[in-house]
């Protein structure tokens, strides 16, 4: 943060408040001292001249000090300490030059010697008032940021929710099933009309919800036989699909739409790049509180594959990595011409 | 009659295409085919006027089929990726239909198609500058697609280990053999990953993971040898690049 007197038209200010300051100094001297003019107004310049430069240096002790409950004492004590050496300073200044200055007269010795603690006062009361003043502008300052970072990292948190979902669900299947709907409208109505009920049904799920959210495994998988079934229409008899689930695995819970991108992937490795048949095979079982999911599908280990490969995987992983907080919880493992992907799912004991 | 030839790989895709096409009796539905292998070899049977065309299918691309035709037919491409729509406008694409299409679109793209056949605009010019236009456009290269008789080879990257200029051609040394391809050095080396392919020479480029060693043949002139036994001049500008890339 800079200097908030130094930036913009903050010395203009600063230096009309101490302008008003030494004006009405200097009227006090000639009013309790009985002070000529001219001595009044050089005394005044040189004290508050030399606390006008020191005031600026002040910032930098609210500066580079937290105002947080757990360093109270440090905050006490380096206060303290700094204002005590610039008081001290500002006077001792003051007096030197003073003497050098004013008429070099027993008077005005007496006087200056005995000004030393009321202009400690003084200085004290000028270091209060400014670290006060400093304290409300770091306040202020830091609220404004915080509200802009609030705002910024609320967006950044929408940006990343809309990403997840793009990679969720794939563009590209939404649209050639919308084609496979208009295709059926004219061979086989009734297909199609079933059809978009089965794509409704799926939209609902995947769009509906929070993308925090824990689902249970029962909702995941009607939600991925639903895309499958989505999927057979298009491909026909070229995909099969056969599961494999331990019934109390229904009730145990898992991100909303973990699935999704591995089984986008069996069917893209599968049927999208196969000419033949493939058969995927969803797995589940709850072993010691982990719900662990696998999915094989067969591929061509030959094919010369593209690029665009493990996106939907990695996201897979950050997502479980942040969600649970631990490190690896996605196995994969090829074996001929068989992918398996697994995720190790943490369930919370029950008591 | 104008023939034309179905490449999809969705029956249903297809199937509407079909339904669309009835409505013109003076085009004819002469083949369908569900991947780019059929297509090549129905294309190669049949000699259609008018190909519609998928591009994301199993094995190889639409794009990548088209490749292997040496004299293409008018193309309406249809597809659900509009990442291509907007590459295949600038390329002058007979015309690019967005799955799902309307079928007002779609008589609309084949009056187009009709009216470029009935006028004997060259298509085959059209495809040229629309592959060519590809290359130009193209975001890197990650395989290539040969072919050799009746027979498609994929090419992995890895498998190659050098090319070699041959007039319009380039002939590729691969694991699988040697194979031609009509290409320009140029958009190879522009494509190419530059760290694992360099060009050596006017008329080379060598993968740097089957360098074997660079050896002085006579003054100022390398020859590098390669892991399968070829040898290759090495020009001047070669030479510095190698040193490069090979920090010697």
């Amino acid at each position: 943060m800079n200097h908030p007197f130094l930036k913009n038209k903050g010395i203009i200010f600063y230096t009309a408040v101490w302008l008003f300051v030494a004006i009405l100094f200097g009227l006090s001297l000639g009013y309790f001292y009985d002070f000529s003019t001219k001595e009044a107004n050089i005394d005044s310049f040189i004290f508050n001249g030399t606390f006008y430069g020191l005031g600026l240096a002040f910032w930098f002790v609210v500066r580079y000090n937290s105002f947080d409950s757990s360093q109270i004492l440090n905050l006490i004590v380096s206060h303290l300490a700094a204002a005590a050496l610039s008081v001290a300073a500002g006077v001792f200044i003051t007096i030197t030059i003073l003497k050098n200055v004013l008429p070099q007269t027993e008077e005005s010795l007496i006087y200056l010697n005995s000004s030393i603690v009321w202009r400690s006062g003084l200085g004290l009361l000028y270091y209060a008032v400014l670290i006060l003043v400093y304290h409300l502008i770091k306040y202020y300052d830091d609220l404004r940021d915080r509200g802009q970072q609030h705002a910024q990292l609320e967006t950044m948190l929408k940006e990343s929710e809309l990403e997840m979902l793009k990679s969720q669900i794939n563009p590209h299947f939404i649209f050639n099933s919308l084609n496979s709907v208009a295709s059926l409208t004219i061979t086989a109505p009734s297909q199609a009309r079933e059809m978009v009920v089965k794509l409704s049904d799926f939209l609902r799920y995947s769009l509906g919800k929070e993308n925090h959210q824990l689902n249970t495994l029962e909702e995941e998988i009607a939600n991925l036989m639903l895309y499958l079934e989505i999927e057979k229409v298009r491909f026909g008899d070229r995909l099969k699909v056969e599961t494999e689930i331990d019934i109390e695995s229904l009730n145990h819970t898992l991100p909303n739409l973990i699935l999704q991108p591995l089984i986008e992937n069996a069917v893209k490795h599968g049927i999208y790049e196969s000419l033949e048949d493939v058969t995927i095979r969803v797995k589940a079982k709850t072993e010691k509180d982990i719900l662990r999911v696998s999915m094989t599908n067969e591929f061509d280990p030959k094919a010369v594959s593209r690029k665009g490969k493990g996106i939907g995987l990695k996201n897979v992983r950050e997502r479980l990595r942040v969600i649970y907080g631990v490190p690896k919880l996605v196995f994969t493992e090829t074996n001929e011409n068989l992918f398996t992907v697994r995720l190790d799912i943490p369930q919370p004991s029950e008591k | 009659m104008i023939k034309a030839i179905i490449v999809d790989d969705e029956k249903l895709a297809r199937d509407i295409i079909k339904a669309y096409l009835q409505n013109f009796a003076q085009v004819e539905l002469i083949a369908e085919c569900g991947d780019g292998f059929q297509g090549l070899k129905a294309i190669q049977e049949h000699q259609p006027d008018l190909l519609f065309l998928d591009i994301q299918m199993p094995k190889i691309t639409g794009f990548e089929m088209l490749e292997l035709i040496e004299k293409p037919p008018v193309v309406i491409f249809s597809t659900a990726f509009d990442q291509y729509a907007i590459k295949a406008f600038e390329m002058n694409a007979t015309d690019y239909l967005l799955k799902p299409y309307a079928e007002e679109r779609f008589k609309g793209a084949v009056q187009k198609a009709i009216d470029k056949i009935q006028t004997k605009t060259s298509a085959q010019k059209e495809i040229e500058t629309l592959t060519e236009k590809r290359e130009e456009l193209s975001e890197g290269i990650d395989r290539l697609v040969v072919k050799t008789g009746n027979k498609i080879h994929i090419l992995g990257l890895d498998q190659i280990a050098h090319f070699e200029a041959q007039d319009d051609y380039v002939a590729i040394h691969s694991d699988q053999g040697k194979f031609l391809k009509l290409m320009r050095m140029k958009h190879l080396e522009d494509n190419l990953p530059s760290g694992d392919f360099i060009r050596v020479h006017r008329s080379h480029i060598v993968s740097i993971k089957h360098i074997e060693k660079l050896e002085l043949y006579e003054k100022d002139s390398y020859l590098l040898s390669l892991k399968t036994g070829a040898q290759l001049p090495v020009s001047r500008s070669g030479h510095s690049k190698l040193k490069e890339v090979l920090k010697y």
